[in-house]
C-alpha cells in the first residue's frame, strides 16, 4: 500500500512507475496485443523463447564447467611436477650439505677455532662421509627420475641437471674407488652439486610460479564466468518475467474486460462496447461480444415494443368488447327495472334472457381477456402474504346464496396452526371462487361441499371436495383445457369453460399444482398447492 | 339529492343515452360532454355536483382531464368518478392514485350505478 | 537487448582482465634483475665489513630467522647457534688483526623470485704479517624476507685458490 505520508515527490514517482508497469494501458502490453498472431502462436513463441534462454544458460554453464574442469586438471598436473622438482631440490640440498660437512679443509677448522688450527684432520672428516656420499647420490639419482616429461621451457635446465648428475656419478665413483679421501674430488663435486641445486631450485620455482599463475587465472576466470553467468541468468529471468507479464496482461486484460461486459449484458446493460485492441482470437472474441451486445439490445427493444403492443391491444380489446355490452346490459336493465313504464310477462321474460346472455358474454370476455393476459405473460402477480383462511371464508360467502338455493351444504374446516400464504390474493380468490362455484354447481341437492387445507412438505394443500357425479379418470387432465366442459356443465349452459384453465394457469404462476381426485359416482376433490408464507 | 347536476363525459352515443335516461329518470339534471376539453370547460362554467368521466376519451385521456379539473380552483373540489371498461386491479389502483374519488366499471349494473351515484352525491360537502 | 549488451561487456572485460594479468606476470625486466642481484651480493659486502670490524650484530643482521649453517662437520641451526659460531670464529677474535677480502670476480649469484643463491670466497689477511691467514668459501641460499635479502642456508665450500 502506498504510504500517503511519504514525500510527495517519491509518491508521484511511484505512481508514474506504477502506471508504466501497470495493466492494460501499458504501451508494451498494447503493442503485444496488437501483434497479428494467434494467441496460441504468441504463447508458443514466448515459451520457446524462454526455452531457448534456458538452453543458452545451460550451454553456458556447461562450457564454464568444462573450462573449470580442464583448469583443475592442469593444476593437478602442475602440482605433480612441482612435487617432483621439489623432491629433486631437496635431494640435491641434502647431497650438497653432505659435501659441505668437510668442505674447506683445514682453513675452515682454523676459521671456526678462532684462527688456531682445529683438532681432527680433514682426511678423517672425509673418510667419515665418504661412506654416505654414495647413498646420498643414489637418492639424488632416484629424484632425477621425475616420472613425467619436463615442459618445453624446462627441458634445457633439466638437461643441465642430468649432466651435473652424470658428472657427480663419475666423481663419486672415483671417491669411493680411491683408498685415500681426496679434498680435491670433493671440491669438484661441490661445484656440480651447487649447479644442480641451483637448477633444481629454478625448476621448482618456475613450476611454483606457473601454479600460482594458473590459480590466479582460475580465480579470475571463475569470477568472470560467474559474473557472466549471473548477468545472463538475471537477464534471462528479467526477460522471461517481462515477457510473461506483458503477454499475460495482453491476454488477461481483454478477458477481464470481456467478462465485465458479459456480466453487464447479463444484467440487462447493453449500453457499452468492450475495447479489445488485440489482433488475435481475443480480438475476434471482443468483436463478437460487441455484436452480440448490439443484437441483444435490438432484440430487447423489439421485445419491449412487442410487449407494449400486446398490453395496448389487450387494453383496447377490453374496452372495445365491453362498450357494446354496456348498452345491451344497461338498456335491458333499465327496461327490466320499469324505469320507463310497465312491461308485460313476456317482455320481462325476454329481457331476462337478454340480460343473462349479456352477462354470460361479459364473463366470457372477462375470462378470455384474463386468460390471454396470462398466456401473453402480461399478468404480474402482486405477491404478498395473506390469510388463506380469510380468502376461503370469503369464497364461501360468495357462493353461499347459490349453495343454499341448490340445497347444498357448505363447510370449511380450518387449521388454526396454518394460515399465511404468499401469493396474489386477488388471483387466488379467483381460483377459490372458481373451484367453489364449480363444486356448488355440480353437486345435486342434498349434497355437500367441504373445504379444508393442510401443510405438507413445506407447501399448503387446499382441498375442495364435492359429492357430485365425479369425473372419469380419462377426463382428469382434459377438464383443465380451455373450453372443455363436461356433459353436465354443457347441459346447464353455464360457465365459460375457461374457469379451470385460468385457475390452472394462475396456480402454476404461483409455482403450485392443481389436479383432481375423482371417480365416476364418487364425487370429486379438487386440490391445489401454494407455497408457504413467512410467518 | 334530486336536482343535483351531474356532468357525464362519455364519447359513445349509446352509453351516453343509457346514462342520460337513467339519471334523468332518477331526477338528476345532466350536463353532457364528449371530450375532455369540453368536460373541463363545462365543469368550470357550471360547477356540477358530480362528474362521471369515461377514461378512454378521444382527445386527452381521463387522467389528464382530471388533472386539469383539480388544477382549477372552481372545479378542484368536485368529486370525479371514473367510468372504465378496464376493470383490472392495476387499473383501479392507478385511477385511485391519480386522484379519482372512485370508479364504476363498465358495463354498468344499472341498479348499482344509481346507488353509487347517490352515495357520491351524499358525500359532497354542502 | 540491454541485458545482452551488459552480459557481452562483462565477458569482454573478464577476458581483457585475464589477458592483462597473464602479461604482467613476467619476472621483470633485466634492469630489475640486475638490481636484485646487486642487492643479493651486498650480503657479501656486509659479511666482510662485519668480519673486518668484528661487528657481531652486523654479521647477524644478514641472517634469516631459522637459518642453517653446514660447516666444519656440523650443522648450526638458528641464529643463536650461528651467533655462537661467529663469536668463536677467527675474524671475530680480538687478538686477530684480520682484514677480510674477497675476489670479486668469483662472486656468483642467482635469483628466482624471492629466492636466490650467492657464492663467494673469503680471504682473511693478517695485517700484522701481511700474509693470508685462511681462505674459506661458502655457498649461500638467500631469501627476501620483509623486503630484505637474508641468508637462509650456508653450505661450506672448498675454495679452488685458482683464478
Amino acid at each position: 500500500m502506498i504510504n500517503v505520508r511519504a514525500a510527495p515527490a517519491r509518491a508521484a514517482a511511484f505512481v508514474k512507475w506504477r502506471r508504466l508497469f501497470g495493466r492494460a494501458d501499458n504501451p508494451l502490453v498494447h503493442g503485444i496485443a496488437r501483434l497479428p498472431a494467434k494467441v496460441r502462436t504468441k504463447l508458443l513463441v514466448s515459451f520457446l523463447g524462454i526455452a531457448v534462454l534456458l538452453l543458452l544458460i545451460a550451454l553456458l554453464g556447461l562450457r564454464v564447467l568444462g573450462q573449470s574442469n580442464s583448469r583443475s586438471e592442469s593444476l593437478k598436473a602442475l602440482e605433480e611436477r612441482a612435487a617432483g622438482y621439489q623432491n629433486l631440490y631437496t635431494e640435491s640440498t641434502t647431497f650438497r650439505d653432505l659435501l659441505a660437512y668437510c668442505a674447506g679443509g683445514a682453513d675452515v677448522g682454523k676459521f671456526l677455532n678462532g684462527g688456531r688450527p682445529a683438532p681432527g684432520s680433514t682426511r678423517d672428516c672425509l673418510r667419515s662421509i665418504d661412506r654416505t656420499v654414495g647413498t646420498a647420490l643414489a637418492g639424488l639419482g632416484t629424484a632425477t627420475r621425475l616420472g613425467f616429461e619436463p615442459a618445453a621451457d624446462e627441458a634445457a635446465i633439466f638437461g643441465q641437471i642430468k649432466g651435473d648428475y652424470r658428472a657427480l656419478n663419475g666423481l663419486v665413483a672415483r671417491i669411493t674407488a680411491s683408498s685415500r679421501p681426496s679434498l680435491a674430488l670433493h671440491a669438484r663435486a661441490e661445484v656440480f652439486a651447487d649447479d644442480l641445486k641451483i637448477a633444481a631450485a629454478t625448476l621448482a620455482n618456475r613450476t611454483q610460479n606457473k601454479t600460482d599463475a594458473l590459480v590466479a587465472q582460475n580465480r579470475r576466470a571463475y569470477s568472470g564466468s560467474r559474473n557472466l553467468f549471473l548477468g545472463v541468468g538475471i537477464g534471462a529471468i528479467g526477460l522471461a518475467l517481462l515477457l510473461g507479464f506483458v503477454l499475460s496482461w495482453s491476454l488477461i486484460g481483454p478477458i477481464q474486460r470481456i467478462g465485465g461486459r458479459l456480466a453487464a449484458i447479463a444484467s440487462g446493460d447493453f449500453s457499452g462496447h468492450v475495447d479489445v485492441p488485440n489482433r488475435d482470437e481475443l480480438g475476434d472474441l471482443g468483436k463478437n461480444v460487441n455484436r452480440m451486445n448490439d443484437e441483444l439490445r435490438r432484440l430487447y427493444r423489439e421485445l419491449e415494443a412487442t410487449s407494449r403492443h400486446k398490453s395496448e391491444f389487450l387494453a383496447n380489446m377490453s374496452h372495445e368488447l365491453r362498450t357494446p355490452l354496456n348498452a345491451i346490459i344497461g338498456f335491458s336493465q333499465v327496461l327490466r327495472e320499469k324505469m320507463f313504464g310497465e312491461i308485460n310477462q313476456k317482455q320481462q321474460e325476454y329481457l331476462d334472457d337478454i340480460l343473462s346472455s349479456g352477462n354470460h358474454l361479459l364473463s366470457l370476455i372477462n375470462d378470455v381477456l384474463d386468460l390471454s393476459k396470462v398466456e401473453a405473460g402480461q399478468v404480474e402477480l402482486e405477491v404478498a402474504t395473506f390469510s388463506l383462511r380469510e380468502a376461503l371464508e370469503r369464497g364461501i360467502v360468495m357462493v353461499r346464496e347459490r349453495a343454499t338455493q341448490n340445497g347444498v351444504q357448505l363447510a370449511l374446516e380450518s387449521d388454526p396452526n396454518v394460515d399465511l400464504v404468499e401469493g396474489d390474493e386477488r388471483r387466488i380468490r379467483q381460483v377459490i371462487f372458481n373451484l367453489l362455484s364449480n363444486a356448488v354447481k355440480f353437486t345435486p341437492a342434498g349434497g355437500r361441499v367441504d373445504v379444508r387445507y393442510q401443510q405438507l412438505n413445506g407447501e399448503l394443500r387446499i382441498f375442495v371436495a364435492d359429492t357430485g357425479p365425479g369425473i372419469a379418470p380419462e377426463d382428469h387432465e382434459r377438464i383443465f383445457d380451455e373450453f372443455h366442459q363436461t356433459d353436465e356443465g354443457a347441459q346447464q349452459h353455464e360457465g365459460t369453460g375457461l374457469g379451470l384453465a385460468l385457475s390452472k394457469r394462475l396456480v402454476e404462476l404461483h409455482g403450485g399444482h392443481i389436479w383432481v381426485d375423482s371417480e365416476l359416482g364418487k364425487g370429486s376433490t379438487f386440490v391445489f398447492t401454494m407455497p408457504m408464507g413467512s410467518a | 339529492m334530486a336536482g343535483d347536476q351531474i356532468l357525464v363525459v362519455e364519447d359513445n352515443e349509446k352509453n351516453m343515452k343509457l346514462f342520460r335516461d337513467v339519471l334523468e329518470a332518477t331526477g338528476y339534471r345532466l350536463l353532457e360532454a364528449t371530450t375532455g376539453e369540453q368536460a373541463v370547460d363545462l365543469a368550470a362554467t357550471h360547477s356540477p355536483n358530480l362528474v362521471l368521466m369515461d377514461i378512454q376519451l378521444p382527445d386527452i385521456d381521463g387522467v389528464e382531464a382530471l388533472g386539469r379539473l383539480r388544477g382549477n380552483e372552481r372545479t378542484a373540489s368536485i368529486p370525479v368518478v371514473a367510468l372504465t371498461a378496464q376493470a383490472m386491479q392495476d387499473d383501479r389502483k392507478r385511477f385511485l392514485d391519480a386522484g379519482f374519488d372512485g370508479y364504476i366499471s363498465k358495463p354498468v349494473d344499472v341498479v348499482e350505478f344509481v346507488k353509487t351515484v347517490k352515495e357520491y352525491l351524499r358525500k359532497e360537502p354542502s | 537487448m540491454k541485458k545482452l549488451l551488459i552480459g557481452a561487456t562483462l565477458v569482454g572485460l573478464a577476458l581483457a582482465g585475464s589477458g592483462y594479468g597473464a602479461l604482467s606476470k613476467s619476472s621483470g625486466t633485466s634492469v630489475q634483475k640486475q638490481a636484485t642481484l646487486y642487492q643479493i651480493e651486498s650480503i657479501e659486502r656486509t659479511w666482510h665489513k662485519a668480519a673486518s670490524f668484528k661487528n657481531l650484530n652486523l654479521m647477524m643482521s644478514i641472517w634469516a630467522p631459522n637459518s642453517v649453517a653446514v660447516i666444519g662437520g656440523k650443522a648450526y641451526t638458528g641464529k643463536a647457534d650461528i651467533r655462537t659460531l661467529f663469536s668463536k670464529a677467527g675474524p671475530f677474535q680480538p687478538q686477530n688483526h684480520w682484514l677480510s677480502d674477497t675476489p670479486a670476480y668469483k662472486i656468483r649469484s642467482t635469483v628466482n623470485g624471492n629466492k636466490g643463491t650467492l657464492y663467494f670466497e673469503c680471504h682473511y689477511i693478517d695485517i700484522d704479517t701481511g700474509k693470508v691467514a685462511i681462505v674459506v668459501g661458502a655457498n649461500l641460499d638467500v631469501q627476501k624476507i620483509n623486503g630484505k635479502w637474508l641468508i637462509a642456508h650456508l653450505s661450506s665450500s672448498t675454495p679452488t685458490l685458482q683464478p
